[in-house]
């Protein structure tokens, strides 16, 4: 079975600024896979490189085992759910309306059947008529995952998805990605400042920093030697003198 | 294409624009019909019209084009159509296609509708001046194609900054030193030369500033 997400030697610059130094990364199939940076490592960069958002200066990425092309059409991509940088929508739109244009997109108007569902997974259920530029952030928040559930996708990739949400919401929300894993086989890709949610639900962890990725591990082997994993992640970012 | 064209339409609920047109031309009617009963003008109904529609198909245009093209980059929905499975080149042209399609229909019906409108009031009121010969015809067609591409320069300018103020101020702007250099009537939109040349540079303008685009990230 193809890894989820394969990635090699990718270098991305902004002007004479590296933001991305020859990053590997594996993403094993059903895993979790949990990216843990300061603001400004690089991960969101990294994920907008993923679907070709941002252009890499060098280095191959590959998901579900095909290779990225970063201006031509992926079909790859119908089969990949995702939370980029902060939950967008059409305003003027309701929920569902917004969740049929995405199946459109996707070419699956057959998904259309399952908006209703959705909308009661992510516990949207009572607000399908409402346009969504009414809704607060953490309502944008389980939309969005809602969004990136639609079409039963083999790979999720989350940026923050737990950000703006409230405790109970970030509760469902990590309840609902372990059973979509478990039960469905999904891979995870999830960033997220909250150590404390990422130690509940990760099989591997990567470290990243000002652009470098310093550690790819598994979440067992981290508990193992080390107390915790925020104890592990200030030692693998702080503790080689490179923040001093 | 035709179904990114679809999803368009449907996205923006551009049927409604419809109802805007419609009101548009209302308003542009009673102001020629002002001019025409007030005025001491040589000027026949059809000329008068299309002084009229011109600038507001510029505007027009240029609304879309936010609506359409520069308001996925302003609120940042750009992100999530590029993780769709499709040719990122194909979703942007079918959004130009829009722009260019609603603005071109909108123009030639409202310059057909006015000319109908006008016609008939000139068979009940003959102080209403109206001429129309197909040579006319001809160059109010060609001429309108040609102010829709002149208005893709506004296009082009949005797309740099992903402003929509930029657009509009530009679109204005054209407005402003089209229908105002002339005089009177002899208005630099009337002038078939000038909207050729804008109208060559804003498909050029548009075409290129959409290569570079692909070329670079995009950084909303």
């Amino acid at each position: 079975m193809d890894n989820a997400i394969e990635i090699k030697g990718l270098t991305k610059k902004f002007g004479d600024k590296t933001v991305l130094k020859n990053v590997n990364m594996t993403v094993k199939p059903r895993e979790i896979y949990a990216f843990l940076g300061a603001n400004g490592a690089g991960k969101t960069t990294l994920m907008k490189l993923l679907f070709g958002i941002l252009k890499a200066d060098e280095g191959q990425i590959s998901l579900l085992g095909k290779s990225i092309n970063p201006t031509g059409s992926n079909p790859v991509f119908r089969k990949i759910g995702n939370i980029i940088e902060t939950p967008v929508f059409y305003n003027g739109l309701s929920a569902t309306e917004n969740l049929q244009v995405h199946c459109d997109y996707l070419g699956t108007p057959q998904y259309k059947q399952d908006i209703k569902d959705i909308l009661l997974l992510v516990g949207l259920s009572d607000t399908s008529g409402k346009q969504v530029g009414e809704f607060s952030l953490g309502m944008k928040q389980r939309l969005a995952l809602g969004r990136a559930l639609i079409g039963k996708p083999d790979l999720l990739v989350l940026d923050e998805p737990i950000n703006g949400l409230d405790p109970m919401g970030i509760s469902d929300t990590r309840d609902l990605l372990l059973s979509i894993n478990r039960e469905m086989g999904t891979a995870i890709l999830i960033s997220s400042h909250i150590i404390s949610e990422i130690d509940k639900i990760a099989d591997t962890v990567g470290i990243i920093d000002t652009g470098e990725m310093l550690e790819e591990k598994a979440l067992k082997e981290i508990k193992n030697n080390t107390d915790s994993l925020e104890t592990y992640f200030k030692q693998v970012v702080y503790g080689g003198g490179r923040h001093d | 294409m035709i179904d990114l064209i679809k999803i368009d339409i449907c996205k923006y609920k551009l049927k409604k624009q419809f109802l805007y047109f419609l009101i548009a031309n209302i308003i542009m009617a009673l102001a020629i019909f002002g001019i025409l009963s007030v005025g001491d003008l040589t000027d026949s109904a059809p000329v008068i019209i299309d002084i009229f529609v011109k600038p507001v198909f510029i505007v027009w245009e240029a609304v879309l084009i936010c609506m359409v093209v520069i308001d996925e980059f302003k609120n940042k929905t750009v992100l999530m159509l590029y993780t769709y499975p499709l040719d990122k080149k194909k979703l942007i042209i079918a959004k130009v296609i829009v722009v260019i399609s609603f603005s071109l229909a909108g123009i030639i019906m409202s310059q057909i509708l006015l000319n109908v409108v006008f016609y008939g009031l000139h068979q009940i009121l003959p102080a209403i001046s109206y001429h129309l010969v197909w040579q006319q015809v001809i160059a109010y067609l060609f001429s309108s194609i040609m102010v829709i591409l002149l208005g893709l320069i506004p296009l082009a300018v949005g797309l740099v900054s992903y402003s929509t103020i930029g657009t509009m101020v530009t679109s204005i702007a054209i407005v402003s030193v089209g229908s105002t250099s002339g005089l009177g009537f002899d208005n630099l939109l009337s002038q078939i030369g000038f909207v050729c040349v804008l109208g060559v540079i804003g498909i050029v303008a548009a075409f290129i500033t959409i290569q570079k685009m692909f070329k670079r990230d995009i950084i909303v």
